[in-house]
């Protein structure tokens, strides 16, 4: 956890809009997180990229819209308790749900009328990411994660996408763990000193990988 | 010569026209020719010939079947727009099946597969027949001996997945294999050259006027774009339509008011060789399709897309010479079963 670091510092984006009281030593300076996907084959439909040690986040309201078939965004961020609102900005009906036995989480929204909204509670763990769907609409998917790290890069991949980079300004200096997630494969955590490099592989086969550097 | 201009003009104009307030020219965008460079391949790249192969003559096999005497095939025939004609097939018992066979044409892109969309996975999907009690009612166990028991599919099997440095002795027939060879040859089903597509492609010719009303129609007063949307005419969703039947459908699988008697929106292709249609095959004619959607279906539903149309005797015809535009049947070669 960060707050075993000394040097945490901070001018960190609040996600929540709210007010961040923080007790940070003066002199630290920020650093940023930089980095880029690159895939082969079998780009996921997202990523995500955070530093696990931070706790700092609160609860907020995550907005997510579906039309035309999709949501959007495609992964979202909460931390615990933060409330969910799906909001149905088409004119067809949806049945949002979500049904994981690991994370037990299981609801159905019923059927949402066009202009309407329904909300959720971020109750699945910290580190944990719930995928929601639509029951009549299967290919449509958000991935929620809960997670109380203030400094956190979503990616989107659009089809037939190869590549994509991110940033993640303003973490604390000395801060090296990384974490990286996919739908694919379970949260990888790396130690980016300054840099480190994650490779992605199905049946034995790299299909890509991610190159991580933080920057002073 | 100015007549002629303003001619053009109006013709343009009228083709850019809008029915029941919708742009045409905009909904056309949601159709078009599958193109096979999209297809997701579960490993990300196209299978080899050699697999492909072996897939298209496990798929015409008997063994498959408990008393090897259908194979995949018999229900999903190639004479027969990749179905078998009945409203319930006929399983390797003589038994019937509880819904109609499905026709298998670009289902590549399918996210969901069956009328239910209870499987997502080709590979997997493949051997669910084999099993199913009332279709070849066969043990996977047993027809892989069965296999193991035939030199070319030991040679086939050894060559696509062994170690070459070991023999062909058939301990590379595998069900997980089987399977994904099956898929393979599946995915390859791809009808992308009807009258329709020439037309997208610009061939003047490619349609019978009485096509391109019924286009506009699809697209327009009809609605039926809603759902039968994209290259392959499925949003890959499920609708309650209206279908009069005791089937939950999709609520069997993930229960939901919307789900309730819905099934997975079938894609037009090649439709008008796969009579009967809906998943319990009691609607037999295009004919009879058109105007159960004119009436506004058979049975209440939620699904607000569901309403009543009104159509002529004309726009029905209209609206039958389109979906008879889709067909490209495949030249499927039957393959000589070892
Ligand atoms: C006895 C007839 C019968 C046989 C034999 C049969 N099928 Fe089917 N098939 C069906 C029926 C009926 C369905 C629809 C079942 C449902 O949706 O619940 C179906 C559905 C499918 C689907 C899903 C199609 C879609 O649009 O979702 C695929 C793929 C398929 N079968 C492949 C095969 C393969 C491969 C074999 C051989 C291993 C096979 N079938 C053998 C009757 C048959
Ligand atoms: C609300 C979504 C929706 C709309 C709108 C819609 N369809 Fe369908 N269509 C479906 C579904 C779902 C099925 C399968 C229903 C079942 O089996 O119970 C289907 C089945 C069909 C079938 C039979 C396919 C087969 O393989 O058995 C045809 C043909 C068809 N539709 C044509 C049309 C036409 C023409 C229109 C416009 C007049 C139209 N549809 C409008 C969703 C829709």
């Amino acid at each position: 956890m960060f707050t075993g670091l000394p040097s945490f510092r901070s001018v960190a984006r609040c996600p929540a809009g709210g007010l961040l009281l923080l007790a940070l030593p003066v002199a630290a300076t920020a650093a940023t997180v930089e980095g880029t996907f690159t895939f082969t084959k079998l780009t996921p439909s997202v990523a995500l990229v955070y530093l696990p040690e931070d706790t700092g986040a609160l609860p907020q309201e995550v907005a997510i819209s579906h039309k035309n078939k999709a949501f959007t965004p495609r992964l979202a961020v909460g931390a615990p308790g933060s409330a969910v609102l799906f909001r149905n900005e088409d004119t067809a009906q949806y049945n949002i749900f979500a049904e994981d036995k690991e994370l037990k989480i299981s609801f159905d929204a019923g059927i949402s009328e066009p202009g309407s909204s329904v909300e959720q509670k971020v109750t699945w763990p910290e580190g944990t990411v719930l995928r929601c769907g639509c029951k009549v609409h299967p290919a449509m998917e958000v991935y929620i994660a809960a997670l109380r790290s203030r400094f956190v890069a979503t990616v989107e991949f659009a089809p037939g996408q190869k590549t994509a980079s991110f940033s993640i300004p303003d973490v604390p200096t000395g801060a090296t763990l990384v974490r990286v997630w996919t739908p694919r494969q379970p949260a990888t955590d790396l130690k980016a000193t300054p840099s480190a490099i994650l490779d992605f592989t199905h049946k034995g086969a790299t299909y890509g990988s991610v190159a991580v550097t933080i920057k002073p | 010569m100015h007549l002629r201009h303003i001619l053009i003009i109006f013709t343009l104009a009228s083709c850019w026209s809008t029915v029941s307030g919708v742009d045409l020219a905009e909904a056309r965008k949601r159709l078009g020719t599958p193109d096979p460079a999209t297809i997701p391949w579960p490993d990300g790249v196209p299978p080899s010939q050699a697999l492909v192969d072996l897939g298209r003559t496990l798929f015409f096999d008997r063994r498959l079947s408990a008393k090897q005497n259908q194979s995949c095939a018999s229900c999903h025939n190639p004479e027969l727009g990749l179905s078998d004609g009945l409203a319930l097939g006929i399983g390797t018992n003589g038994n019937r099946v509880g819904r109609n066979a499905p026709h298998l044409y670009n289902l590549a892109w399918s996210t969901v597969l069956y009328w239910d969309g209870r499987m997502t996975n080709m590979d997997e999907q493949a051997t669910k027949p084999i099993q199913s009690k009332s279709q070849m009612a066969m043990d996977l166990g047993e027809l892989e001996a069965r296999l193991r028991g035939v030199a070319a599919y030991r040679t086939a099997f050894h060559s696509i997945f062994g170690d070459p440095a070991a023999p062909a002795d058939g301990s590379a027939i595998t069900r997980e294999r089987l399977g994904q060879a099956i898929a393979a040859f599946e995915r390859t089903l791809v009808s992308r050259d009807s009258a329709f597509d020439r037309h997208l492609a610009g061939a003047k010719d490619a349609l019978m006027p009485e096509a391109v009303r019924g286009l506009d129609l699809f697209l327009g007063k009809a609605n039926c774009i809603a759902c039968h949307s994209g290259p392959n005419f499925t949003d890959d969703s499920f609708h309650n339509i209206g279908v009069k039947s005791a089937d939950a459908g999709r609520a069997a699988i993930v229960p939901g008011a919307l789900a309730q008697n819905a099934f997975r929106t079938p894609g037009l292709r090649n439709i008008a060789l796969t009579a009967p249609y809906m998943h319990d095959g009691s609607i037999p004619t295009l004919e009879a399709v058109v105007r159960f959607y004119a009436r506004g279906g058979d049975a209440p539903t939620p699904d607000t897309l569901v309403r009543k149309i009104d159509l002529s005797e004309g726009d029905i015809r209209d609206l039958i010479a389109f979906l008879s535009a889709l067909s490209d049947p495949l030249r499927i070669p039957i393959p000589a079963v070892p």
